[in-house]
């Protein structure tokens, strides 16, 4: 899920967390959070919220940096906070065809696979994009091509179509 | 209970403090004179009364002696040569107009001068007779009208041993003239005598006695005694001083008076005089103080109290001058003066001190926002009746919060100053620059008519941003985002102005910063729609209008769900089903998100626990 700036900077949001996991029982490494690259790039000298991003860590829970390649990425960011995974944005993916984006997304599943982290490819529509991104041997794809949003009991039947098939 | 003012606290003190005791004073004083006057006056009526009685008494003794004479004589002899003494004495001393004989049973025996045709005559009812038969003094009567003289007369009568009683009608001239020819009598005194019921006997007034007056009701008449009495009282209109006293052994009353006025007169006069010229003196004297006090002490101690009164009412202009108006006659009253002075201009410097610091912004002396908006209405007032338009620039930082929060509040407001400073001097002369709030500020342009030329200002505005602000070891660019509203198209009131200004930089801070935007109504709906979701947004928690929906995660590898993604969504009765950015982003703008964001992973905890941990390896939001 999306976890916005403000939440991130509320002194109470690690025990929130610590909180919730808790009291539903749910083993922290299933829950990720996703961040957007933006909260660093405008508090990059922040160091609470670095902070706060190790108690996180330290419950057990992933880190997401979501909509990769768009605004203002920083690398540093990246080597600050130990990210679980990357999202590369939609738009990139709508734009793989062109050859500097495709050169960028390659870019971006080497250094992630040097870093240890999981790749998510966001907006995945087409069949074209899906045998793009596995050809590159990206682990996870999100986009209408496999699946809308759906109600969780939705979820809960596609989940067991998908063990009895 | 409030002070009283000056004037009167001060005439109050002048009159118990000064003319009232000098009053009382001079009270006593006439008062004493007066009474040490009339206690002389008094004794030499007392020494006065004294000789009159002296001689009445003299003059009524001198005339019984010689009665009581004829009558030892009488009783010793015979009755002839009785009347030979009586007729002799009758004719040569003539004393007493008539002398009678009377026998013991009241008949008449002799009279002289002889008249037969009293003899036999029986008088034995008469007082006279009655009461010298039983006593052996001389029995006086009251006052009568003597039928033989036409003179006013009394009887005396006496015992006579063998022979009777012997009655002596002695006439009242000779006592008048005792009275009326004294020379040692007093000018404007006179002297009267009455018997013991105020029949007059003697006045100067003959006429008075002659028609048998009496003067019984007079009240010192009634209140005579044996010790005598003075009295001043009225009589005939006029205005006496007077004293009786009574003689015995008859009773008569003896008054002596004086003419209070006459004999006062010009000492009273006199005496009225004084005391005119003293009360005219005091008067003028008074009058005098009163206008000197005035003059040196109420006059500027009013004119100073006036002047504070005015500066304490906020009146700081004219003291200044005024002061030199207030008369300074002594050395006090030119120390307060000039104390005063020093204090009025102290408090009107801090007083303008105050109205600027409550006006203008510390940190980059820009007018605040109460001022500009103050101004912006005086521009609008002057406008409307010219049906004149102008514009209204609303210039917000990009990302401040960011560069303070990365180079702390010191360089941000230094930025800010230099922002300041970079508006005026980009603004064109006539424009008012102030600062709206945080990094915001506004421009009134009270001259500028056309969206050409404030579309130009902006531009030059922001190309002076592209310049880097230095600090001390760091240079940071910025940039700003402007909104632009026009009067009166786009608000006739200073509040719709600046806010519609504000919508439209708001816009144009959503079509990317470092730009500016027209206000137009789209804008104004576009933030009314904003305003109507943030407060649908407030209640969409408590009413359940959100639900959560999750977008599957396939693994590339396998083609299999391996987890999901939790997305929020809001479905309002009323306005339908809103797009996840626009109510995130309003979301995240009104703090909301913090409520939201807690429910979000609340609920996305929860719902993913029951079946999807054992359906898949890795479910997850």
């Amino acid at each position: 899920m999306n976890i916005a700036e403000r939440q991130l900077k509320h002194p109470n949001f690690v025990a929130l967390v610590a909180r919730v996991l808790e009291e539903t029982g749910l083993p922290p490494n299933l829950l990720t959070l996703e961040l957007t690259e933006n909260i660093f790039f405008q508090n990059y000298k922040d160091k609470e919220l670095d902070v706060v991003l190790e108690q996180v860590k330290a419950l057990g829970v992933m880190l997401a940096l979501d909509d990769f390649g768009t605004g203002y990425s920083t690398l540093s960011c990246l080597t600050q906070i130990p990210f679980d995974e990357i999202k590369i944005d939609r738009s990139l993916t709508a734009s793989i065809t062109k050859e500097r984006e495709a050169a960028i997304v390659k870019g971006i599943l080497g250094m992630a696979k040097d870093l240890g982290m999981q790749v998510v490819a966001e907006g995945v529509e087409t069949q074209e994009q899906v045998d793009f991104y596995c050809r590159l041997r990206c682990d996870l794809l999100q986009g209408h091509y496999f699946a809308r949003p759906l109600p969780p009991d939705a979820v809960t039947r596609l989940l067991k179509q998908d063990l009895t098939a | 209970m409030n002070p009283h003012p000056l004037s009167q606290v001060f005439l109050r003190l002048f009159w118990t403090w000064f003319l009232l005791p000098i009053l009382v004073l001079t009270i006593l004083a006439i008062g004493a004179t007066g009474y040490l006057g009339g206690q002389a006056f008094e004794d030499q009526q007392t020494r006065l009364n004294a000789a009159m009685a002296y001689n009445v008494t003299n003059y009524l003794d001198s005339t019984k002696r010689m009665l009581e004479s004829l009558a030892a004589y009488g009783a010793s002899s015979s009755l002839e040569d009785f009347s030979l003494a009586l007729e002799m004495q009758q004719k040569g001393y003539q004393n007493f107009d008539t002398l009678f004989l009377l026998d013991s049973s009241g008949r008449v025996r002799v009279t002289f001068p002889r008249d037969e045709r009293y003899n036999r005559l029986d008088l034995s009812g008469q007082r006279y007779f009655q009461e010298a038969l039983h006593s052996d003094r001389v029995y006086t009567s009251p006052p009568f009208m003597s039928l033989r003289t036409g003179y006013p007369a009394v009887f005396l009568a006496i015992r006579v041993e063998r022979q009777g009683v012997l009655v002596g009608e002695l006439s009242l001239s000779e006592l008048q003239t005792i009275i009326s020819t004294n020379p040692n009598l007093p000018w404007q005194s006179t002297v009267f005598v009455t018997d013991p019921y105020g029949a007059l006997l003697a006045h100067p007034d003959f006429r008075r006695v002659a028609q048998q007056e009496n003067v019984g009701r007079m009240e010192i008449i009634r209140q005579v005694d044996d010790d005598g009495v003075t009295r001043m009282y009225f009589e005939d209109g006029r205005f006496y001083v007077g004293r009786a006293s009574r003689i015995q052994p008859d009773g008569w009353i003896i008054v002596t008076q004086t003419l209070f006025t006459e004999i006062y007169g010009p000492y009273y006069i006199a005496a009225l005089l004084l005391v005119l010229v003293y009360v005219v003196t005091l008067a003028l004297f008074s009058r005098r103080l009163i206008q000197q006090f005035n003059r040196r002490l109420l006059l500027p101690i009013t004119q100073l109290s006036k002047l504070s009164s005015s500066i304490a009412s906020g009146e700081y202009d004219k003291n200044a001058h005024d002061v030199t108006t207030i008369p300074v006659t002594f050395h006090e009253l030119d120390t307060l003066v000039s104390n005063f002075t020093r204090m009025s201009q102290a408090v009107a410097a801090r007083e303008q001190e105050l109205a600027y610091m409550a006006s203008h912004d510390y940190l980059t002396r820009l007018p605040n926002r109460p001022l500009f908006q103050k101004r912006l209405a005086e521009t609008i007032e002057r406008a409307a009746p010219r049906q004149e338009n102008f514009a209204l620039l609303f210039v917000d930082l990009d990302n401040f919060k960011t560069i303070n929060d990365a180079f702390g509040h010191q360089k941000g407001d230094h930025i800010l100053r230099v922002v300041a400073d970079l508006l005026i001097e980009a603004a064109p002369p006539s424009a008012f620059v102030g600062r709206l709030g945080g990094d915001e500020f506004g421009i009134l342009l009270p001259e500028m008519r056309y969206a050409r030329d404030a579309a130009a200002l902006s531009e030059k505005i922001l190309a002076r941003f592209n310049l880097p602000i230095q600090l001390q070891n760091a240079q940071v660019y910025i940039s700003a985002s402007i909104g632009i509203s026009f009067f009166p198209v786009d608000g006739t009131e200073p509040d719709s102005l600046i806010q519609n200004a504000d919508t439209a930089m708001y816009s144009a801070k959503r079509e990317g910063k470092n730009t500016y935007q027209f206000f137009h109504l789209e804008l104004q709906t576009q933030a009314q729609e904003r305003h109507l979701l943030s407060a649908h947004l407030h209640h969409a928690l408590e009413l359940q209008e959100l639900r959560l929906v999750y977008q599957p995660i396939y693994s590339a590898a396998e083609h299999r769900p391996a987890k999901c993604e939790a997305l929020a969504r809001w479905k309002n009765p009323r306005l339908g089903e809103i797009a996840p950015e626009q109510f995130i982003a309003l979301a995240n703008e009104t703090g909301l998100i913090l409520p939201i964001g807690e429910w979000i992973l609340r609920t996305a905890c929860a719902q993913a626990r029951p079946g999807w941990m054992k359906a898949t390896p890795c479910p997850s939001a």
